[in-house]
């Protein structure tokens, strides 16, 4: 009996090591929160050297680390507070500006740029379907996560659709008052198809503008209740096409 | 019947373990020392076995949740090595399934961003091929970056191939912002693959829901809730 208790307990000891085993693999996955349907969610924190890089590289920009383009011209950040993207979200958008010597636009540059229809809309690191805080192609800072991968920058980052405004492209947004480069993408053709019978996807339309958000301790639907309470009756507004393509990171602007 | 693919590990475990083991606790007589180290074998490799489990599940996420988010998934080649998928990163950027005997191209998909430039090349590359046991059925996966990227079924027929979209299979519900479609884990009988359907609601929650699809009688295709 004796031995028969030691094998139970081993049998145990085992289970519990299998136990922490799976409890091991299954950190770093961070259940979102459902629709209360009882169906589950699979998705991820971003790795936390991908969290440190973008604080670094959100305290270069604090620093003005990044040396303006031309400082003469550089304007102060727009009326419009940014914090709802999240993280340092103004700061890179007055180092963006700083840096491409982007002042609020006048009425006559308004007319002068090409304004289209657009649906803005949120995503943010806490997207169940791609936990990694990267873009598609290189950003304006040329920062990358650990892995190499363009990184998402809270205030200056939006996925757009690439048939409709090119990848690398500046544009500017009037709701937020904020310029961003249009260099991430996302499911477009899910985009295209739901808002078929939208302005976004009429004639003039320039498809969705999905601003990155860095949602820190938010949940991702705080961050979609934040950002639609941010732009409100806008969310179907306007944005210009500043400039087509990435030439202006080469003073194409 | 076969056993699913990522059980194969648990029921190869299972028959390695010694005979006299799966009857010990049944009522047969033999010596303590024998039941102990039998218990004990069997114990390593059901651990064993669950841990092959968790590493294949892992390993089938689209997109996968840990290591390298553009790896390729799954196995180009069919079972038999008469098939296998190519990914053509000429523009247009496309798949194509070629009959690998005699090289011809048997069909061509075309990639959810098929302008080629580096970014959609390494999309492309990043895809998933899962084929079940006997070759006759494939799903095509690409990745699943924010819901971006399709899931194809190929059915192969006496030499033709018929093509399905998932989307066609299981269509976003009205609730949805966005969706699709993935293999998760992958499949779980000759006939059957069970699939996650990725979903992002019009208030920002996301959601997956699992089925498994039957193709046992390809013109009438059953879907079925998964748990």
């Amino acid at each position: 009996m004796a031995q028969y208790r030691s094998v139970t307990i081993r049998v145990l000891w085992n289970i519990r090591i299998l136990i922490l085993t799976m409890a091991l693999l299954l950190i770093g996955c961070d259940d979102q929160e459902s629709d209360g349907s009882g169906v589950s969610s699979g998705s991820s924190e971003p790795a936390q050297v991908d969290l440190a890089q973008g604080t670094q590289i959100a305290g270069q920009a604090e620093t003005g680390a990044i040396v303006p383009k031309d400082g003469g011209e550089a304007s102060p950040v727009g009326s419009n507070d940014l914090s709802v993207l999240g993280g340092e979200a103004n700061q890179n958008q007055q180092t963006f500006r700083q840096r491409f010597g982007l002042a609020d636009p006048t009425p006559d540059q308004l007319a002068q740029w090409a304004e289209y229809d657009a649906r803005l809309t949120a995503y943010s690191d806490k997207d169940a379907d791609w936990p990694y805080p990267t873009a598609a192609s290189a950003n304006w800072m040329a920062a990358t996560s650990a892995n190499g991968d363009p990184l998402a920058l809270e205030g200056t980052t939006v996925a757009v659709d690439f048939n409709r405004i090119p990848r690398g492209s500046l544009i500017y947004i009037p709701a937020l008052d904020m310029y961003a480069e249009a260099n991430d993408t996302g499911a477009t053709a899910s985009w295209a198809n739901a808002d078929a019978s939208q302005m976004d996807y009429g004639a003039n339309g320039a498809g969705r503008v999905d601003v990155y958000n860095l949602a820190g301790d938010r949940s991702s639907a705080q961050v979609e209740r934040n950002f639609q309470n941010r732009v409100g009756s806008d969310e179907y507004g306007e944005i210009y096409i500043v400039h087509r393509g990435p030439g202006w990171k080469t003073g194409g602007i | 019947m076969s056993h699913p693919s990522h059980f194969e590990p648990l029921a190869a475990s299972i028959s390695l373990i010694p005979r006299d083991c799966i009857f010990a606790g049944l009522g047969t007589r033999r010596s303590v020392h024998a039941e102990s180290s039998g218990i004990k074998v069997a114990a390593r490799f059901m651990i064993f076995a669950l841990l092959c489990l968790l590493t294949a599940g892992a390993a089938a996420q689209n997109p996968p949740m840990t290591g390298d988010p553009y790896r390729p998934r799954g196995n180009p080649k069919s079972p038999d090595g008469e098939h296998e998928w190519a990914v053509r990163t000429t523009d247009p950027v496309h798949y194509e399934l070629v009959h690998v005997p005699d090289g011809e191209v048997m069909l061509t998909v075309a990639s959810y961003y098929p302008q080629a430039n580096s970014s959609n090349i390494r999309y492309a590359k990043a895809y998933g091929v899962f084929w079940n046991k006997d070759g006759s059925v494939v799903a095509l996966d690409e990745l699943n970056r924010r819901r971006a990227g399709r899931l194809y079924f190929i059915i192969l027929s006496g030499g033709t191939v018929r093509k399905i979209r998932s989307e066609s299979i299981l269509p976003l519900p009205s609730y949805a912002d966005e969706g699709r479609v993935v293999v998760d884990p992958g499949w779980v009988s000759e006939t059957k693959i069970r699939v996650r359907q990725a979903l992002e609601t019009k208030s920002g929650e996301f959601v997956s829901k699992f089925f498994t699809i039957d193709f046992a009688i390809p013109d009438d295709l059953k879907v079925q809730p998964a748990g």
